[in-house]
């Protein structure tokens, strides 16, 4: 069943990888509801925090795809779409 | 040494090390030479002038082999790189020079081969204006790299070959493209190359779970009915000791994907043959029949898996891959090792039972047996009627006695030949497996003779590929590149048209396919050349082409509308494999 996930990243601020991101997402035909990125303090690492409407198991393939991204530290993935808000409120976005 | 001299050498000691200037473009070639780079395949055009003109300076340290196409360049690159296990290294200019990269990056990248590709750049004060041949090949290579960049500062230029370098060949290999701009390249900067050894986000090499191996050990062991399948993961990872070492003592069966070729002797008694939609019959259904699937450095492709919902459903799976994001992809595995295959089988060699399993083994005998009577007797000895490709490829396997690197290009000959051909030695198998990239063979070839010159090279084409890429008998010729070419010439692209037969109510929609005098094209370009019609010439013919120095073309004229059984129809599974059409 399709619902919302919460795919949070961070990674390397280089030019190319939030496309990158998003081509995985394109890719699988996996619907971006809604796309934050901003800089982080450190402005040569970014946050990209997206919703992604599809299933669990695409959403966790997804987020293994990205996570493999060479640029890419870290990434979280959560049921719904909280976190999405938090972070956005976090980047003074909400 | 006197006090003086102490005293001096002390004083020069302490001097910051004087760093020379240099371009941007003499500091890729100097990085190239320091990452240990001896041939570069390639093309040149405005945008990349400057590194050419640094190249000029340096032929008696690099070879630079002048491709007629720059989708040659890359393919041959991608052949160099599979032979020699080195990092292919590619130039190309801008605009048409990079877009012409595209389908060996795509090709690369699905078959994980390592490569570096420089493009040249417009200034960077052009970029995004649309001028002379611009083309955002970042993202028109995003989604075809493992990583790719753009250098705009002559000073970033070492760092980012280095880089290159490592992300290339570490972890599961990839292409990788710098894209350098003009300027970059004419600008001055002081050199200083380091070899890139980490990346903090990138950890190309998990440490090994041991209590991921004790699982699959513990499957393993219980077993029944085990079945080992290998990828080119573990040719890869140089693991085929371990490999051989694991099948012996554990007794079980292997086969293997189109890629794994070469991973495991096919005169092994425990090698059961080659998987996938035309691959062996008895490999392909006994996936249904095994209790414990053993699937080692390969990420389950649909040509192998045919109806995920028809395979495998009996059997545990254990799924030994070095990419965490191929695990669970296609086939849930209940046993994951996270891991690189050598040292997960080394690990697992320790754990696991010595044992036999010869009733098992029975079992693909039958199988074996009715694909051998029906299929490949006739395939090898037609009594009648016009050359078939098995026979061919037989008799090339018998005089080699699989001592060659088997470069193919796509299509029928490419199948046959991976039935047929027995391949003993690890990286003797070079083919376009995941894009199946017809035009790949000619060029492919010519690189893997490069990277491996000591070994005899034959690529095996159908008429229909070699006529993609042709125009590198040029680049043969110039450079005496002794392959050889055998092109089966079955005047189709038979490939299509089998499936036009079976599926297509015998509809030919332009598959039909002419093509010139190969015999004087090859005199063309100086290259000695034999055509063969009939059966009896057939092995002299390989003969004197295998007993001739230099490159050799031999064309054979094979039956026209032959078919290649057995098969995995389209959307079927694996246990409706078929042996011949249905009466
Ligand atoms: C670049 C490219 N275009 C089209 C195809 C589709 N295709 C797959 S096999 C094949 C026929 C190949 O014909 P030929 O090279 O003569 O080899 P044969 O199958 O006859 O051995 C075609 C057209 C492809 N794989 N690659």
């Amino acid at each position: 069943m399709k619902k919302d996930f919460t795919l949070i990243v961070y990674a390397e601020n280089n030019f190319s990888v939030l496309n990158r991101m998003i081509n995985i997402c394109n890719r699988r035909r996996v619907r971006i509801k809604k796309l934050l990125a901003n800089e982080l303090e450190d402005p040569h690492r970014g946050e990209a925090c997206f919703i992604l409407y599809t299933t669990e198991e695409i959403a966790e393939k997804v987020q293994l795809q990205v996570d493999k991204l060479i640029e890419v530290e870290e990434t979280k993935l959560y049921e719904g779409a909280e976190s999405f808000h938090k972070e956005a409120q976090l980047a003074g976005v909400e | 040494m006197s006090t003086v001299a102490l005293k001096e050498k002390k004083e020069a000691a302490k001097k910051p090390e004087i760093v020379k200037e240099i371009t941007g473009a003499e500091a890729a070639i100097e990085s190239l030479l320091a990452e240990g780079v001896d041939t570069i395949f390639g093309y040149p055009g405005g945008a990349i002038m400057p590194v050419y003109d640094a190249l000029y300076h340096c032929l008696d340290k690099v070879h630079h082999i002048l491709t007629r196409h720059e989708q040659g360049a890359i393919h041959a690159a991608q052949g160099y790189a599979r032979t020699s296990g080195k990092v292919g290294v590619v130039f190309a200019t801008s605009g048409p020079g990079a877009t012409n990269l595209v389908t060996g990056l795509a090709d690369a990248m699905i078959d994980s081969t390592p490569l570096v590709c420089i493009t040249g750049q417009v200034v960077a004060s052009l970029l995004g204006t649309d001028a002379f041949q611009e083309t955002d090949v970042i993202n028109v290579t995003n989604p075809v790299t493992k990583w790719n960049i753009q250098i705009t500062r002559a000073e970033d230029i070492p760092a980012a070959i280095a880089k290159a370098f490592y992300i290339a060949e570490s972890g599961r290999p990839g292409p990788v493209l710098i894209d350098i701009t003009k300027d970059a390249q004419f600008g001055k900067a002081p050199y200083h190359f380091e070899k890139c050894r980490q990346i903090k986000t990138y950890h190309p090499k998990p440490v090994l779970n041991r209590a991921e191996v004790e699982a699959a050990a513990q499957l393993i062991n219980s077993a029944k009915k085990p079945y080992l399948m290998v990828g080119q993961g573990v040719i890869l990872s140089g693991a085929t000791k371990e490999l051989k070492a694991f099948v012996e003592k554990t007794g079980i069966p292997v086969a293997s994907t189109l890629l794994g070729l070469s991973a495991f002797p096919s005169d092994h008694p425990l090698y059961v043959g080659f998987l996938g939609m035309h691959g062996n019959y008895a490999c392909n259904h006994m996936i249904n029949q095994c209790d414990v699937l053993i699937a080692v450095g390969l990420r389950f492709d649909d040509r192998i898996t045919g109806d995920l919902k028809k395979y495998a459903k009996q059997a545990k799976i254990v799924h030994i891959e070095l990419d965490k994001a191929e695990i669970n992809k296609n086939v849930k595995a209940e046993a994951p090792v996270h891991a690189d295959a050598k040292e997960a089988l080394k690990a697992l060699l320790e754990k696991v039972d010595e044992r036999k399993h010869s009733a098992w083994i029975n079992e693909f005998k039958k199988l074996q047996n009715d694909e051998f009577e029906k299929i490949i007797t006739k395939d090898w000895h037609p009594k009648t009627g016009k050359i078939k490709m098995g026979e061919v490829i037989h008799i090339l396997s018998e005089q080699t006695q699989g001592n060659a690197v088997v470069v193919t290009d796509v299509g029928q000959h490419q199948m046959v030949t991976s039935r047929y051909f027995g391949f003993k030695h690890p990286r003797t198998n070079v083919t376009s497996g995941g894009l199946g990239t017809m035009g790949f063979g000619l060029p492919a070839a010519m690189g893997a003779k490069l990277g491996t010159p000591h070994q005899e090279v034959i690529a095996v084409m159908g008429d229909g590929g070699f006529q993609m890429t042709l125009q590198e008998l040029g680049t043969i010729s110039e450079n005496n590149i002794g392959i050889k070419m055998i092109i089966l010439n079955n005047h189709f692209l038979g490939m299509v048209r089998q499936w036009q037969e079976l599926f297509f109510d015998k509809r030919y929609s332009f598959t039909d396919i002419t093509g010139p005098d190969f015999i004087k094209l090859a005199d063309a370009y100086n290259i000695p050349a034999q055509r063969v019609k009939e059966h009896k010439d057939i092995a002299d013919a390989i003969d004197t082409m295998l007993k001739h120095q230099g490159p050799f073309l031999l064309e054979i004229e094979v039956e026209k509308e032959e078919n290649v059984f057995p098969m995995v129809p389209s959307g079927a599974g694996v246990s409706d494999m078929i042996l011949e059409l249905p009466k």
